[in-house]
C-alpha cells in the first residue's frame, strides 16, 4: 500500500502529520487528502496550506488561495465523504480505505468516490453557507445583481445552488486541466460522476411549504427544500454503484459521448453512476492492502459480507465470545448518550 | 332605472371594453416580467452556542461579528467528542440565527420594503439506530428570543423585540429507518413580524430540560432524541414585488376614486332617492377606495407592525361587501316582477357573509392581533388554540357553502324566470324582439363574466399551489414570466377593473328621456362582441331592467 507521509510545517514549527492513513495515490482525488488538515483558517499563513503539498492542482491552489474560508468547509466534505464512503462499503471487501487510482480508475469503486468526494463538497458548503460561515456564498447570477438592491428586490437562491457550483468549480477543474483534456474519456467518466454525486443530494431534497397569505391562508405559498443528510445521499450514491452502467465513448457528430456497452440497456440517466473497466479482483493479493487477511465476515450472510465471498475462498476462522458491552445506546436531549449494558455471545469469522 | 350604460353607444362600449381589457394584460405583463416572485426564502441553519456562563439572561448570543467568539462559542455537534468532552447539558447550547446571511462578500440587510418576517422551525433530528422511535409525537418547549440591530449600532447593541416561552408541537415521521436517516418533521411557525423595519435580526433559541442532582432529566424537551441541528426558514415578501404591488394600488387609486365621486355626483343628480343597488354599488366603490388606498408607504418612515392586520382587515372588507353585492344583483334581477329594493329582504344571505367574515376577523385577531404583543405566539400552537382556529374556519367555510348555495339558487331562478319571458317575446315586432333577444344574450353573458372572473381566481389560486409545491432543482429563476406574480398582480388588477366598470357604467343617468330613442337607434346596429367582456356585465344588467319593464307593461 502506498502510504504516502506528507509533512507541513507550520504553527511555529510543529510537524503535523497530513496523509497518515487514508492517501489518495490518483491525481484526480489527491484533493481528498485535505481531510486530513487540521484548519487551515486557523494556520499563520494559511496560504501555504494551499500549495501543492495538500494535493492540489495548479485551479485548485488558485481557489483555496481566494476561497480560504470555504476550503475549511470543502476540508470537512472530504473527512465526511470519506467516512460516509468507508461507512457505505464496510460489509464489502473493498472497504473503501484505499483508492488506489491505477487500479480503480475508471471503475465502479472510483466512480462512487468521484461521486461521494464531490457530493461531501457540495454538502459541506452549502451546509457552511446556511450557517452565515461564509462570506462569499453567491446569491445566483439569474436574480438582478448581486449588490444589496438585488437582494431587497428579489432575494437570493437557495445555497445549493452555490454549494454545487463550488463543488463543481473545485472538484472538476481535476479533469479540466489542460494536461488531461475533458475529451479523454476518463475525464469524461469522472465529470459525469461528479456531477451525480451533486444530483444526489438535488434530487432527494424534500420540499417543504407554508401558507401565508390574508390571515394565514394559503393565498400566498411558499415552499423551500431541505437538503438530505449525507448518510440519505450516501446511501443514494450506494445504490446507484450498484446498478452502475457500463460505458464506452463514442463518437456522435462533433460530440464525444458516453453510452453503455451494451446497446440494450437503457440510456444512464444523469444521476446514474458510470464504470469504463470492470473493477479488479480484490482477491489477488498483490493489490496492496485490500487482501482479506483479518477482515471480519459474516458466516451465515451469502452476500458480500459473507464470508465465502469476503474471504475469497481461503477461509476463516470462528471465535465465540461473551462481551459485556454497551448497547441500545440513547441520546438524550440535548448531549447526554444513555446506554444498556448486555451481555452479548459473539461469533466472530475472520478471514484468513 | 336608466343608467349610463344605456345612452352609451355600442361602438363606445367596445372601446371601453378593450381599453379595460388592455389595461388587464398590461397588469398581467407587469405582475409577470416586472415583479419578482412575491416573497423570497431562505433557509438558515442556526449555529449552536455554548453559554458558559449560564449568566445574565439578557446577553444575546450572535454567531457572526467581530468579536464572535466571545459572544458564541461554536459547538460543532452535539453528538461527538466535543460534547462529551465538554459535558454539555440542554442548558449550555444556544441556537443562534442571525440575518440576512452574508451574500458574495457583503454584509447583506434586511428592507423595510419586506412588510413582514415570518419564521419557521425546522427540526433535524435524525434516527438513533436500534432504539429509534418510529414517529415523534410530542411538545416542545421553547425559550425564544428576538432581537434587531441597525446598521450604525455597536455590534453588540441588540435590541429585544420579543421573548417568550413557547410550546409547539413536533410531529415527525420516518420512512427509511436507519442509523443516521432524517426524520420528516413538519415545519412549525416559530414567529411573524408584522414589519420589517431594521437591518439585521437575531434569534436565540433554547430547549431546556430540568436537570435533577441525581442525573435524571425531565420536562418536554427530554424526549427530543438525536436534535442534530436546528434550521430556520425565514420568508418574507420579495422588495421588488411590493414595488410593483403599490405601484398598482397607488395607479388605480385616483381612477378608483374618480369613479367613486363621478357615481356619488350621478346619484345627488338624482330626483328620488338611490335604488338598494345603487348604494350597493357605492358601498363596493367605498371599499375598493378603502382596499386601494396606499397607506402601506408610512410603513417605509414608520415602524408600524400592525400594518399586516390593517391590511388583511381591509381585503376582508372588500371581499365581503363584494359577495353582497352580488347577492343583492342576483335579487335585483329575479324578474318575477316583486319590487325588493330593501336590505331586510337579504337578511338570511347577508348573514351568512357577515357571519363567515366575523368568524375569519375573530381568528385573524387572535392569531395576527395577538402577534403584535407577542412575536412567537401562534394560535395554532396549543391543542385548545388549535381547535379553537379549526372552529373558527370550519364556521367561515360552512358560511361560504351556504352563501354559495343562495347565490346559485337565486341565479338559477333568476336565469329560469328569464327563460319564461323568453317565451313572450314572440309576441313583439320583430324589431324589439331582436333587441331584447340580444339583451337576454348580454344578460346571460354578465353572469359567465362574473362566473369567469371568480372562476378564474380560484384557478390562478389552484395552479399556484401546485406548481409551487412541485418545486424541482433550479425552478426558482427560471427567467422569463414569473407565473405567481403575474396572477397575483392581475387578479387584484381584475377585480379593480370589475369594479370600476361597474362603478362607471352602472352610474345612475339623469338623461332618463333621451333614453328611449336611443336604445331605438342603437338597437339596429348591435353588434355582439364577445371580446367585450369587461363591459359588457353592467351593459345587460341595466338594460334587462328596463327590458322587464316593458315586457311587464305590455
Amino acid at each position: 500500500m502506498q502510504r504516502v507521509h506528507r509533512c507541513l510545517l507550520n504553527h511555529g514549527g510543529f510537524a503535523f502529520v497530513l496523509l497518515l492513513f487514508w492517501t489518495p495515490a490518483t491525481e484526480q482525488l489527491r484533493w481528498l487528502s485535505l481531510a486530513r488538515v487540521g484548519s487551515l483558517a486557523s494556520m499563520d499563513s494559511p496560504s501555504d496550506a494551499c500549495d501543492n503539498s495538500t494535493g492540489l492542482v495548479g485551479r485548485q491552489v488558485k481557489l483555496c488561495k481566494r476561497n480560504l474560508d470555504v476550503m475549511d468547509s470543502v476540508r470537512r466534505g472530504a473527512a465526511v465523504a470519506i467516512e460516509e464512503c468507508q461507512y457505505q462499503f464496510r460489509s464489502r471487501l473493498w472497504n473503501c480505505s484505499n483508492v488506489d487510482a491505477v487500479r480503480l480508475s475508471g471503475t465502479r469503486e472510483s466512480a462512487f468516490v468521484h461521486a461521494i468526494s464531490a457530493a461531501g463538497v457540495a454538502h459541506a458548503v452549502t451546509r457552511s453557507c446556511s450557517m452565515g460561515e461564509l462570506n462569499k456564498c453567491g446569491c445566483d447570477a439569474n436574480v438582478k445583481g448581486t449588490t444589496p438592491e438585488g437582494y431587497h428586490w428579489s432575494g437570493c437562491s437557495d445555497n445549493i445552488a452555490f454549494g454545487s457550483a463550488f463543488s463543481k468549480n473545485f472538484v472538476d477543474s481535476r479533469e479540466r486541466t489542460k494536461k488531461r483534456s475533458v475529451k479523454s474519456s476518463r475525464g469524461l467518466v469522472n465529470l459525469h460522476n461528479n456531477q451525480a454525486g451533486r444530483k444526489a443530494i438535488e434530487y432527494n431534497m424534500e420540499v417543504a411549504c407554508k401558507c401565508h397569505g390574508v390571515s394565514g391562508s394559503c393565498e400566498i405559498k411558499t415552499c423551500w427544500r431541505a437538503m438530505p443528510s449525507f448518510r440519505q445521499v450516501g446511501a443514494v450514491l450506494k445504490e446507484k454503484f450498484d446498478g452502475a452502467t457500463e460505458v464506452a465513448i463514442r463518437k456522435r457528430a462533433t460530440r464525444r459521448r458516453l453510452e453503455p456497452v451494451n446497446p440494450r440497456f437503457k440510456f444512464h440517466a444523469d444521476t446514474d453512476l458510470v464504470y469504463l473497466d470492470p473493477s479488479p479482483d480484490f482477491c489477488r493479493s498483490d493489490l496492496a492492502g485490500i487482501g482479506p487477511a483479518g477482515r471480519q465476515c459474516n458466516r451465515t450472510s451469502r452476500s458480500t459480507d459473507g464470508c465465502e465471498i469476503m474471504c475469497c475462498g481461503r477461509g476463516f476462522r470462528t471465535q465465540r465470545t461473551q462481551r459485556r458491552e454497551r448497547c441500545k445506546c440513547k441520546f438524550h436531549w440535548c448531549c447526554e448518550v444513555r446506554c444498556q449494558e448486555c451481555v452479548k455471545f459473539e461469533e466472530i469469522s475472520t478471514c484468513q | 332605472m336608466a343608467a349610463l350604460i344605456d345612452t352609451l353607444s355600442t361602438r363606445k362600449l367596445v372601446v371601453f371594453g378593450i381599453f379595460l381589457l388592455l389595461l388587464q394584460i398590461a397588469f398581467f405583463i407587469i405582475g409577470g416580467t416586472i415583479a419578482p416572485s412575491p416573497s423570497n426564502v431562505s433557509s438558515m441553519l442556526s449555529t449552536k452556542c455554548q453559554d458558559d456562563h449560564r449568566g445574565p439572561k439578557d446577553s444575546w448570543f450572535y454567531p457572526r461579528g467581530k468579536d464572535s467568539n466571545k459572544t458564541c462559542r461554536r459547538i460543532d455537534s452535539l453528538h461527538g467528542e466535543e460534547a462529551d468532552r465538554k459535558k454539555l447539558t440542554a442548558s449550555d447550547v444556544v441556537f443562534a440565527v442571525q440575518f440576512p446571511l452574508p451574500r458574495d462578500g457583503q454584509e447583506l440587510t434586511m428592507s423595510r420594503w419586506f412588510q413582514g418576517i415570518l419564521g419557521v422551525l425546522h427540526p433535524e433530528i435524525s434516527y438513533q439506530g436500534e432504539a429509534g422511535l418510529d414517529d415523534i409525537q410530542m411538545e416542545m418547549e421553547i425559550h425564544a428570543r428576538i432581537g434587531y440591530r441597525n446598521r450604525d449600532d455597536p455590534e453588540d447593541a441588540w435590541k429585544e423585540i420579543d421573548r417568550s416561552v413557547e410550546s409547539r408541537q413536533l410531529d415527525c415521521n420516518i420512512e427509511e429507518k436507519h442509523d443516521g436517516y432524517l426524520y420528516n418533521c413538519t415545519p412549525m411557525a416559530l414567529f411573524e413580524l408584522g414589519s420589517s423595519h431594521h437591518d439585521f435580526y437575531l434569534v436565540n433559541l433554547r430547549l431546556p430540560v430540568t436537570t435533577y442532582s441525581n442525573g435524571t432529566v425531565s420536562g418536554k424537551n427530554a424526549a427530543l432524541g438525536k436534535l442534530e441541528d436546528l434550521w430556520i426558514i425565514e420568508i418574507h415578501q420579495n422588495g421588488g414585488f411590493t414595488r410593483v404591488w403599490w405601484s398598482v394600488k397607488t395607479f388605480l387609486f385616483p381612477f378608483v376614486l374618480a369613479a367613486v365621486v363621478f357615481f356619488w355626483h350621478k346619484i345627488q343628480q338624482l330626483a328620488k332617492a338611490p335604488r338598494l343597488l345603487e348604494k350597493m354599488l357605492f358601498a363596493l366603490g367605498l371599499a375598493l377606495l378603502l382596499l386601494d388606498a396606499p397607506m402601506e408607504w408610512f410603513s417605509l418612515a414608520f415602524d408600524i407592525p400592525a400594518m399586516l392586520l390593517v391590511s388583511d382587515i381591509r381585503q376582508g372588507i372588500f371581499y365581503s361587501v363584494l359577495l353582497a353585492f352580488w347577492i343583492i344583483f342576483a335579487g335585483e334581477y329575479q324578474m318575477d316582477d316583486v319590487i325588493r329594493d330593501n336590505i331586510v329582504v337579504y337578511w338570511k344571505h347577508l348573514a351568512a357573509v357577515a357571519f363567515g367574515c366575523i368568524c375569519l376577523f375573530v381568528f385573524d385577531m387572535c392569531e395576527r392581533g395577538v402577534q403584535l404583543t407577542n412575536a412567537f405566539y401562534s394560535i395554532w400552537a396549543t391543542p385548545t388554540g388549535t381547535h379553537l382556529a379549526m372552529g373558527f374556519i370550519i364556521t367561515a367555510a360552512v358560511c361560504a357553502c351556504v352563501y354559495f348555495f343562495f347565490l346559485t339558487y337565486m341565479v338559477g331562478l333568476a336565469l329560469r324566470n328569464m327563460w319564461e319571458k323568453r317565451k313572450k317575446l314572440a309576441r313583439l315586432d320583430e324589431k324589439r324582439r331582436k333587441h331584447y333577444q340580444v339583451l337576454i344574450f348580454r344578460f346571460q353573458f354578465l353572469l359567465l363574466v362574473t362566473l369567469l372572473c371568480a372562476a378564474l381566481t380560484v384557478i390562478s389560486f389552484i395552479i399556484g399551489q401546485v406548481s409551487e409545491s412541485s418545486l424541482k432543482v433550479g425552478d426558482e429563476h427560471q427567467g422569463g414570466l414569473e407565473y405567481r406574480s403575474a396572477v397575483s398582480v392581475g387578479v387584484y388588477a381584475m377585480w379593480n377593473l370589475y369594479v370600476l366598470a361597474l362603478l362607471v357604467l352602472y352610474s345612475p343617468s339623469s338623461t332618463h328621456e333621451a333614453l328611449e330613442e336611443t336604445r331605438e337607434d342603437a338597437s339596429e346596429d348591435i353588434v355582439l362582441d364577445r371580446m367585450d367582456t369587461s363591459t359588457a356585465p353592467p351593459s345587460e344588467l341595466t338594460s334587462m331592467t328596463s327590458f322587464i319593464r316593458k315586457v311587464a307593461e305590455d
